[in-house]
C-alpha cells in the first residue's frame, strides 16, 4: 500500500490540470453568480464585437462597391490637364516596358449616337481592347466580350437598351445596331462624323450608365491615335505607389482604386473607434463585474485558501487558481458573446436582405463581417484583462495569513 | 551556540518566542520554549484554554514564524527557508488535523482529499487514486462522492484524519482531534492516529484536553502560561502514574467543588 509507506521527497507546481479542475469545481459550486459574470462579459465582449462586424461589414460593401469589378492591383492613366505630353501608342509601349507591368489596356473615349429600329441615342462610346475589358472586370450578363481581331461589333449596356425600347437583353444578341461616332480630326478642329454598322455581341449590366463598347480598331481606323486612358495591371499591390511614381514623372496623371480604398478605410477608422467606443462602456460593467466576483469570491474563500497555505500550496498555486477562474471566466464569456453577435448578426443580415429585396435591391449583401482574426484579438484582448482584473484579488490571496485566515469566524 | 543533532530527533525547538501586539500592546503567548521530538514518537501536548497550544502548533507545522527562536528539521530552521520552500516542507512533510472541519466546499470528499496531492504536483488521476487509497484506511471509501460538509462531525474527521495521511507525512500534528467528537468516534480517531506512529512509524504531535489519553503518549509536553514543562520526555510509567494520579485528584477535588455549589443552591 502507498498510503503511508515512506516515498521519496516530491514538490512541484500544482499541474495546471488540476488548477483547473479546483477552478471549474469552484465556478459550477458558485452558478448564479458565475452565470451572472459570464452574461455580463457576454454582452461587453458581443457588443464590441457586434458593432465592430457591422463596421467591417459596411467597409467591406463600399469599398466593393466603389472599387466594383475592378481589380485592386491596377492604376489608370490620363493625359495631364495641361496635355502637354501625349497618351498614344508610344507612351503605352514605354508604360508596357516599365518593371512589374503585368499588362495595359486602351480605351478610346467618343460621344456616339445608336440607332435601332427606329429608336435613337445618344451617350459615350468606348474603345476598347482585350486587355482593357479583363482589367476592368465588365460584367457581361448576355452574350460575350470581344476579342482585338473582332471588327464591327459592340457591346451595350442595359441602360442603353433600355433608351432604344430593348427590354429583353437576349434580343439584342446577334441584331445590328446603326453608330455614329463624331471622331476629332487631328489636324482639324471639325469633327469627322465615323457612320458604322455594329453587330451586338454581348450585354454589359448596367443601371446607371449609357454606354457602348466597340474594338479599340473602329477607333485606331478612324484616324484617332490619342487614348482618353490607359488601364495597366501590376504583379503585386505594393508596386503600384512606384509604378504611379515612375508614370506621374512622365507627365500623366494616375489614379488607382488603392486611393478610394485608404479613403474609404480613414472614415472607417473613426467610425469603428466610435461604435467600439459604445461598445466599451458594456465592456466595462463586464470588467467591474467580473472584478466583483473575483473580489467576493477572495473574502468567501479565505478560509480555504488559508487551509490551501497549510496543506503545502505555495503562493503561486494562489496566484493561478485566482487568475485561472478569471481567464475561463473571460474565455467562456467572450465565446458566448461572440457566438451571440455572429447569431444576431446572421439574423439580421437575413431580415436587411429581405427587406431590402422587396424594395427592389436584386443585390443580397453581407452586413456583418466577422474574420477569424476579430475573434483571436477580441479573445486575446478579455483574457488579458482578465489578467488584469484578477492581479489585485490573487496579490491578496497571495499574502493570507493561513493561520489569521483559519481561525477567521 | 553549536548544537549536534541526533538522527533519532525529528524536531527540535530552540529558544521559541511568540508576541502579538494587540492593538498597541505586545502579548507574549510564548515564552523561551525548548524541547525535542523524537522519530517515530507519540506527542502529547496538553495545557489550559489559552495558554498557547495551538499557537505552538502552528510553528511546528511551519504555518506561523515564531518572533524569536528556532524550530529545526533534517537539519534546517525552518522559518529560514524561502516561503516557497517552507510550503514545500508542508506539503511533503507535515499532515495536520485540525479541531475544526475546514473544507473546500465546492469539492466533495474524494477531490478534498486530493488538494493536498495537487501541490505535491500529482495529476488528478494519480492523486484520485491516492486519495481514494486514504479514504479506503480511514473506512471512508463509500463517502467518496459525497459532500463533506453534509457529513456528521465524526465522519468529517475520519476524512480529515484521510486528508492528513494522504501525502505520507513524516509528522501528523492534531489539533485537538477529537474535541468535538462523541466517545466512540473519538476512540476511531485516536486509534488512526496510534496506528500511524505503532504501525507505519510516524511521529504524531496531538494537543488534547482529554487527559485520559495522556497514557499513550511516549512524550508529554505540558503548556502552562506560555511555557513549555517537558512532563515526560520519555515514555516512564512511574511519570505517567503520578501525573494520572494528579489528573484523578484535580477531578475528585472538582467534583467536591460542584457539589458543595450544588448543596448551597
Amino acid at each position: 500500500m502507498r498510503l503511508l509507506s515512506f516515498r521519496k521527497g516530491r514538490y512541484t507546481a500544482a499541474p495546471l490540470s488540476a488548477i483547473f479542475f479546483m477552478v471549474w469545481k469552484n465556478m459550477l459550486y458558485k452558478k448564479l453568480r458565475t452565470s451572472l459574470t459570464v452574461i455580463g462579459i457576454a454582452v461587453g465582449i458581443g457588443a464590441i464585437f457586434f458593432l465592430m462586424s457591422i463596421s467591417l461589414g459596411l467597409q467591406n460593401l463600399v469599398s466593393d462597391k466603389l472599387v466594383g469589378g475592378n481589380s485592386i492591383k491596377t492604376v489608370d492613366i490620363t493625359s495631364a490637364k495641361s496635355g502637354i505630353v501625349t497618351l498614344d501608342n508610344r507612351a503605352a509601349n514605354r508604360i508596357r516596358q516599365l518593371p512589374n507591368v503585368q499588362k495595359v489596356g486602351v480605351l478610346f473615349a467618343a460621344p456616339g449616337i445608336i440607332k435601332y429600329k427606329g429608336s435613337e441615342s445618344s451617350g459615350p462610346t468606348y474603345g476598347v481592347d482585350e486587355g482593357y475589358q479583363s482589367l476592368s472586370d465588365l460584367a457581361i450578363s448576355e452574350g460575350r466580350r470581344f476579342t482585338d481581331k473582332d471588327s464591327n461589333v459592340a457591346i451595350v449596356s442595359t441602360d442603353k437598351l433600355r433608351t432604344i425600347g430593348v427590354n429583353n437583353p437576349k434580343d439584342i444578341i446577334g441584331k445590328t445596331i446603326d453608330l455614329d461616332i463624331p471622331f476629332k480630326a487631328a489636324d482639324s478642329e471639325n469633327p469627322k462624323t465615323l457612320k458604322t454598322k455594329m453587330k451586338v455581341v454581348g450585354v454589359v449590366k448596367s443601371e446607371s450608365e449609357n454606354i457602348v463598347f466597340v474594338p479599340a480598331r473602329v477607333f485606331q481606323d478612324g484616324g484617332q491615335s490619342k487614348y482618353s486612358q490607359l488601364k495597366l495591371a501590376v504583379n503585386n499591390v505594393e508596386d503600384i505607389p512606384q509604378i504611379r511614381r515612375q508614370i506621374e514623372s512622365i507627365g500623366f496623371e494616375t489614379t488607382s482604386p488603392v486611393d478610394t480604398l485608404d479613403q474609404v478605410n480613414q472614415i472607417f477608422k473613426y467610425f469603428t473607434f466610435a461604435l467600439v467606443g459604445f461598445g466599451a462602456i458594456g465592456m466595462i460593467v463586464a470588467v467591474l463585474g467580473m472584478f466583483n466576483t473575483l473580489t467576493v469570491s477572495l473574502l468567501e474563500r479565505t478560509k480555504e485558501i488559508g487551509l490551501m497555505f497549510a496543506m503545502g500550496g505555495r503562493r503561486r498555486d494562489m496566484r493561478r487558481i485566482f487568475i485561472g477562474e478569471a481567464t475561463l471566466l473571460a474565455v467562456i464569456g467572450s465565446a458566448i458573446g461572440m457566438a451571440g453577435a455572429v447569431l444576431v448578426g446572421q439574423l439580421a443580415n437575413i431580415l436587411l436582405n429581405k427587406l431590402a429585396k422587396s424594395r427592389g435591391v436584386a443585390e443580397s449583401f453581407q452586413l456583418f463581417s466577422t474574420p477569424l482574426w476579430l475573434v483571436l484579438v477580441l479573445m486575446l484582448l478579455m483574457v488579458i484583462v482578465g489578467f488584469l482584473v484578477a492581479f489585485f484579488p490573487s496579490r491578496r490571496a497571495e499574502t493570507i495569513d493561513p493561520t489569521e485566515a483559519l481561525r477567521r469566524e | 551556540m553549536t548544537k549536534t543533532y541526533d538522527d533519532s530527533v525529528l524536531m527540535s525547538v530552540t529558544g521559541v518566542n511568540q508576541v502579538f501586539d494587540v492593538g498597541d500592546e505586545k502579548v507574549t503567548v510564548l515564552t523561551d520554549i525548548n524541547f525535542d521530538i523524537k522519530a517515530n514518537s507519540f506527542n502529547i501536548i496538553y495545557g489550559s484554554s489559552g495558554s498557547g497550544k495551538s499557537t505552538l502548533l502552528d510553528i511546528l507545522a511551519g504555518l506561523k514564524a515564531p518572533s524569536s527562536g528556532q524550530v529545526i528539521v533534517g537539519g534546517k530552521d525552518i522559518y529560514a527557508l524561502s516561503p516557497d520552500e517552507l510550503a514545500a516542507h508542508r506539503a511533503n512533510k507535515v499532515g495536520f488535523v485540525h479541531q475544526a472541519n475546514y473544507w473546500i466546499k465546492s469539492l466533495n470528499v474524494l477531490d478534498n482529499v486530493t488538494v493536498p496531492l495537487f501541490f505535491l504536483g500529482y495529476t488528478k488521476k494519480e492523486g484520485l487514486k491516492m486519495a481514494m487509497q486514504a479514504l479506503d484506511y480511514v473506512g471512508m471509501a463509500s463517502y467518496a462522492k459525497k459532500s463533506p460538509i453534509m457529513l456528521s462531525g465524526g465522519e468529517q474527521q475520519r476524512i480529515g484524519m484521510a486528508r492528513a495521511l494522504a501525502n505520507s507525512p513524516l509528522l501528523i500534528i492534531a489539533d485537538e482531534p477529537t474535541g468535538n467528537l462523541d466517545s466512540e468516534n473519538s476512540r476511531n480517531i485516536m486509534k488512526l492516529l496510534i496506528d500511524s506512529q505503532a504501525v507505519f512509524r510516524r511521529t504524531v504531535i496531538v494537543v488534547t484536553h482529554n487527559m485520559g489519553y495522556i497514557t499513550l503518549a511516549d512524550h508529554l509536553l505540558k503548556i502552562e502560561d506560555g511555557r513549555v514543562l517537558d512532563v515526560a520526555p520519555d515514555k516512564t510509567s512511574a511519570q505517567i502514574k503520578t501525573l494520572m494520579n494528579e489528573v484523578e485528584q484535580e477531578i475528585k477535588q472538582n467534583k467536591e467543588l460542584k457539589r458543595h455549589a450544588t448543596a448551597k443552591l
